[in-house]
């Protein structure tokens, strides 16, 4: 009896495979399909052919297909994520020292305080006035493009050549950008520029780098945008800037299991940006040479900030720093000195992450010029490679968890004047920008609401 | 193909046992586990088959004139043939770009070859047709009739391409016909669970925190707490790597009715280094021993002709693992090690308490470790030298220290596994009990091991590249 009840429980696990492996294979959707929650395509089925069957491409492409198709794939995740999660030591610092643990309790306290801060500044822009300017792309009617403005697409290329649209994002949106882009661009001095530029994330580089089915990827953004823009916004093909390294780069660009970018794929971007001005980018390798900071006498080279981690992958965000000093700009503590390192619910940022609602960054290097970095979290590591070209550097995250218009205190064109702000830097991954109409309502609406 | 694939584990094993088991003749047994077994070699890269198929009917048609004469020196020329053909092919695979680029460098020339493709589990294989030549040659087996139940033996797709190295003697009547009772084929697949288990709960997630730390190191100096993590966390994954693809070997073989030897014996709970390699790779230390080291004439020729013996095998088992001279000097260390222990220590050891041996063991099993892990030889010393403290970045660093959080407990709980704490607490468990016990852990196992393979994307086998 007893041995027939494991012989039975051992064939239910056969059974199990057998039918996962014919549910798969007899899914009626083989296809590619995007992954909303992981930003990514899925693997197709792959094409069967002498040619993919003799170099294998099929079998690896079949073997992505089954993982990427299997139906409870996010349940999984989320469980071996749990699990892992159960038996990791809480994350309390790094402890390597005195002058580390000061740090991080410093840093602690600071993120509690912002928190704080966050929610007495919603508290009080509902009192004084309702809910805050807070729209949605649903709520406003977007301009109607004329019939020559195109549909904007962002394409992964095959190895045959051929282009595979991956996202397509509407002319309507595209004319409704274009006017707040010019909006921010009046603001600026006549000689200022404000550069546009909206980087993939690590799950669409993915897709190319060290794969074989897709060899580069492009968009036409800079087709349709720049035409609608004023002399002075500068539409950055970012796609463009990175497509050579994806898979040529001196370390990875991207990391394989988070969002964001690597360090490398930023100072790439921002040496484009640097040269595009007919200056002379500094080496990424330099940078690492230069550049550790002292927080109250204690050296931290760029290992060790490179060494902290997020989902169980080193992220190397931070191993390019300038020496730079940080501050946030609140309504409420006005300017306030911030540690380098920001460790926000695992992820860890620099520069003081994104608090603040504003940060200010002084390079240290007087070049006589200010510059606006306004983005989500692809512009933590990416301002320290501007930060040796302007004096100062203010920034802001205009999304829900790091902004609030009251502890912001003025709006946008306020801070703009006041740091005689002369370039801007617009980086929003697409996702945020394009997929979500939030953000453009709010960089709008934000610009020059009155306080 | 790999044991641990959604491709082998949803598609290819159910498929297997439906054709397996939908016939009962030996014949038609044998026709289906030859044909898929060709299908998961040759998955990935379909033309190396070739390369094993030439071997395979080379060695055959040696074995055959084997049989058909009893002319000693012709007898010793084909066997020669035979065994100078397969292993041509692994040498100019495995080690032609090895050994041409040191004479070129020892020669002072700029000239170097790029390393060969290597087809997949070669190392392997030629193992095993060289048994397969050697014991016909030694009249332990006979020579197959058939080509095709030559290649099924080589091919077998359970002990393909990581092993544990099967002799043809202790297989060939297997080859023949199988009997399989329900409880041995439930026997198997709970073994085979068991290895997908140590695969992936365990030397997958300490493959991942290496993989963290080596980003995080980025080729800088070590810390004294890194170096001693790495190497801890380097030497589980290689084990739970290795020994996993054993259990599940092993189980699936015992599922289809072939009977291979244990390859792992708690290998960390060994008392010498001598003792270790009694328990590690058994199947390796087997071949090298019957093949290699008795036929130079093993202990029986005097104190220094076993030691040059010792030296001779040694230096082979470390290229067998690589084509690099780190692996070299791996094998020589453990050759030190094995001389020390049997000519100076043998005595000394067994008098100690038996905590002090094991420390006297994992601590020079310790050492071996960077040597195996870094190909290159400055790295190499960087990493070794390490352990002891020298050219470390401090005592700690926040790279370390975030993998101790992340995989601190993990990979105490992997150690702890990796002594015989199971069968320790196994044994003194009612059967009933214990039954019961295992039954819900296999389940569990299984259920996790999925989840988690679906879950996690780094899932390579290391020993493959050997």
């Amino acid at each position: 009896m007893k041995k027939r009840f494991s012989f039975v429980c051992i064939y239910l696990c056969l059974l199990t495979l057998l039918l996962c492996g014919a549910a798969e294979l007899l899914a009626p959707d083989k296809g590619e399909r995007l992954s909303e929650s992981e930003n990514r395509m899925l693997a197709a089925f792959p094409a069967l052919s002498v040619k993919s069957v003799a170099d294998g491409s099929f079998m690896s492409g079949f073997e992505t297909y089954l993982s990427d198709a299997f139906p409870f794939r996010d349940g999984a995740a989320a469980f071996t994520d749990a699990v892992t999660d159960l038996v990791r030591i809480p994350d309390d610092g790094p402890a390597t020292g005195e002058m580390e643990d000061a740090l991080w309790d410093d840093l602690e306290e600071q993120e509690a305080a912002f928190q704080q801060l966050l929610e007495e500044g919603r508290a009080a822009e509902e009192a004084q006035s309702g809910p805050g300017p807070e729209t949605s792309a649903e709520d406003e009617a977007l301009p109607v493009a004329p019939a020559d403005v195109e549909d904007v697409h962002i394409w992964l290329v095959r190895a045959d050549g051929e282009r595979e649209v991956i996202f397509t994002y509407p002319a309507d949106f595209m004319v409704s950008l274009s006017e707040i882009l010019n909006r921010y661009r009046a603001k600026l001095p006549e000689d200022g520029r404000l550069y546009f530029l909206s980087p993939q994330v690590a799950d669409v580089a993915n897709n190319i780098i060290g794969k074989t089915k897709y060899v580069g990827w492009g968009t036409d953004l800079v087709d349709v945008l720049q035409p609608l823009v004023d002399d002075g916004v500068v539409i950055v093909d970012d796609l463009a800037i990175l497509d050579p390294y994806l898979n040529d780069a001196p370390s990875p660009l991207y990391p394989t299991k988070d969002y964001h970018w690597h360090a490398i794929a930023a100072s790439i971007t921002a040496d484009a940006l640097i040269s595009s001005q007919g200056l002379a980018p500094a080496d990424y390798d330099q940078y690492r040479y230069w550049l550790s900071f002292r927080h109250e006498a204690k050296d931290y080279s760029t290992e060790q900030l490179a060494g902290m981690s997020y989902n169980r992958e080193t992220i190397e965000i931070m191993s390019a720093i300038s020496p730079a000093e940080s501050y946030f700009l609140n309504n409420i503590t006005e300017r306030k000195r911030g540690v380098f390192t920001m460790y926000e619910g695992g992820y860890v940022g620099f520069l003081g992450g994104h608090k603040g609602p504003w940060r200010l960054i002084e390079g240290g290097f007087h070049t006589g010029r200010n510059a606006l970095v306004m983005g989500d979290c692809f512009t933590i590591p990416f301002i320290p490679y501007m930060a040796p070209y302007y004096d100062q550097i203010i920034s802001t995250d205009v999304r829900d968890n790091f902004y609030s218009v009251y502890l912001a205190g003025a709006n946008i064109s306020d801070y703009i004047a006041h740091y005689g702000v002369d370039d801007i830097y617009m980086m929003w991954t697409n996702n945020y920008l394009f997929a979500n109409g939030t953000i453009s309502s709010r960089m709008s609406a934000y610009l020059d609401m009155s306080y | 193909m790999v044991f641990s694939s959604l491709t082998f584990l949803l598609i290819f094993l159910p498929l297997l046992y439906i054709l397996y088991f939908v016939g009962r003749s030996p014949r038609w047994r044998n026709g289906v586990l030859l044909a898929m077994s060709l299908l998961f070699y040759g998955w990935g890269e379909p033309l190396w088959i070739l390369a094993m198929l030439v071997s395979t009917f080379a060695n055959f048609f040696c074995a055959r004139a084997l049989t058909r004469t009893e002319d000693e020196r012709r007898r010793r020329a084909i066997l020669a043939v035979g065994v100078v053909f397969s292993l041509s092919f692994l040498f100019y695979f495995k080690y032609s770009a090895f050994f041409a680029n040191s004479m070129a460098k020892l020669l002072g020339l700029s000239w170097s070859t790029a390393d060969k493709r290597l087809p997949i589990g070669i190392s392997f294989y030629t193992f095993q047709i060289l048994t397969y030549t050697v014991d016909v040659y030694r009249k332990k087996a006979p020579a197959l009739e058939s080509p095709l139940r030559l290649l099924l033996y080589i091919s077998c797709f359970p002990q393909l391409i990581a092993g544990p190295i099967v002799q043809y003697a202790d297989v060939a009547d297997q080859l023949e016909e199988r009997r399989i009772l329900p409880d041995e084929f439930t026997a198997g697949l709970q073994r085979f669970i068991k290895g997908l288990a140590k695969k992936v709960l365990l030397a997958n997630v300490c493959g991942a925190a290496i993989e963290q730390m080596t980003l995080a190191g980025n080729g800088e100096a070590l810390s004294l707490l890194g170096a001693w993590l790495s190497m801890l966390l380097y030497s589980l994954q290689i084990y739970y790597d290795f020994s996993a693809y054993s259990d599940m070997a092993i189980g699936l073989g015992q599922t289809l009715g072939f009977r291979y030897k244990e390859n792992f014996r708690f290998p960390f709970a060994s008392l010498s280094i001598t003792e270790f390699w009694r328990r590690w790779h058994i199947s390796m230390g087997s071949f090298f021993r019957d093949y290699v080291y008795i036929p130079l004439g093993g202990n029986r020729r005097g104190t220094a002709r076993t030691v040059l013996n010792m030296i001779v095998v040694w230096a082979l088992t470390g290229l067998w693992h690589g084509a690099a001279w780190n692996f070299v000097l791996w094998g020589l260390y453990f050759c030190v090690l094995l001389i020390v222990e049997r000519f100076l220590l043998r005595d000394l050891l067994t008098r100690l308490p038996k905590l002090l041996q094991w420390l006297w063991f994992y601590v020079m099993l310790s050492f071996s470790w960077p040597i195996f892990y870094y190909t290159d030889l400055s790295a190499m010393t960087q990493g070794f030298v390490a352990l002891f403290g020298v050219g470390i970045s401090g005592l700690s660093d926040p790279a370390a220290l975030a993998v101790l959080r992340s995989y601190g407990i993990w990979a105490l709980g992997a150690f702890v596994l990796s002594l015989p704490v199971v069968p320790y607490v196994s044994e003194r468990l009612s059967e009933k009990l214990r039954d019961t016990l295992g039954l819900i852990l296999t389940l569990l196992l299984f259920a996790a091991s999925l989840l988690f393979l679906i879950g996690q994307s780094y899932n390579p086998f290391i020993y493959f590249r050997f």
